[in-house]
């Protein structure tokens, strides 16, 4: 990508900040829980929540309700589609910066 | 936040440390090398020079990997119990096959260039410096540690083990002494840092109820 204005084509949904950071997150772990996640990105339940059902509507995240022991245990993982996506959006953003 | 404040290089490297947050690790490892020092403190007070001779060839990796094998299993119990419910889980990707063996042929030559280098090195040197030159291998390890995931702590480790190493062939004590003093020092000084480690994460931090 050469054109600066190709910048308007990075994958928008991964591109908002809190978004780019649980994607970034995944992308390093197999699977992390919600406690980790929220830890990790410092946003509340209710942010965190409607972020993740946005990557999980657009295919990019899987969700996993589970126990560990009695305790609910909610696991998110980056489904093969939202790893491909941030691969990409890495690319753009480097080839973009790079142009600059 | 903007794309330059997500930096995700850092980010990437915040996330492998989430294995080292709360000195279990670190504790766990120290045991490992202090019971593998006191082994050779063992050996060496053995009367036989023949099953001494054996059992220091024999005896020490042995320990190693009888220590890191039960670490495997009771670590995970452990994290379960203190660390899960304070900072979340997180399982790690396990690299593919291809990225496994290169990775194996890489520390494989590391080892044999690091041995080789060792070993004439230590043709060279006098007696009483094996011990500095020792822990300065081990510091350049710590470092590495401490760079590939993120943990400053580790430096200071590898520092302290490089003053033990000096102060080792500064006292020049003979026969099996300075490895038993070198490897159960740096078994001490990791469970050390990882006992503080965990102190301060058991302070700063509280289980939280984990649903959304």
């Amino acid at each position: 990508m050469k054109e600066p204005a190709q910048i308007l084509e990075v994958d928008r949904l991964i591109h908002e900040p809190a978004r780019l950071l649980i994607v970034t997150i995944l992308s390093t772990a197999e699977k992390a829980d919600f406690l980790f996640l929220l830890r990790e990105t410092g946003l509340t339940r209710g942010n965190l929540s409607t972020h993740l059902s946005k990557l999980e509507a657009a295919g990019y995240v899987e969700i996993e309700k589970t126990y560990r022991g009695k305790l609910p245990l909610t696991l998110c993982s980056l489904t093969s589609t939202g790893q491909s996506a941030f691969e990409k959006y890495r690319t753009q953003i480097h080839q973009f910066l790079k142009s600059k | 936040m903007t794309i330059e404040k997500t930096d995700i290089e850092n980010i990437i490297r915040n996330t492998r440390k989430y294995w080292y947050v709360d000195g279990l690790s670190e504790i766990a490892g120290g045991l490992v090398i202090f019971l593998t020092g006191l082994t050779y403190w063992l050996i060496y007070g053995m009367a036989d020079s023949s099953t001494k001779n054996f059992l220091l060839i024999l005896a020490p990796p042995a320990v190693i990997l009888l220590g890191a094998s039960q670490v495997r299993k009771i670590l995970p119990q452990l994290k379960e119990k203190l660390t899960y419910p304070r900072s979340g889980y997180l399982t790690f990707k396990k690299p593919n096959r291809t990225i496994r063996v290169k990775r194996a042929v890489f520390a494989g030559l590391l080892s044999a260039i690091i041995s080789a280098t060792a070993v004439m090195v230590l043709n060279g040197l006098p007696q009483r410096f094996i011990p500095l030159f020792s822990s300065f291998l081990l510091t350049l390890f710590s470092i590495y540690i401490g760079y590939q995931v993120a943990v400053p702590r580790f430096y200071l480790t590898g520092f302290l083990i490089l003053m033990l190493g000096s102060i080792i062939s500064w006292i020049n004590p003979t026969g099996a002494l300075p490895f038993m003093l070198l490897f159960s020092g740096m078994g001490i000084i990791w469970i050390i840092s990882g006992l503080i480690t965990l102190f301060l994460y058991l302070r700063n931090t509280q289980p939280m109820p984990e649903q959304p």
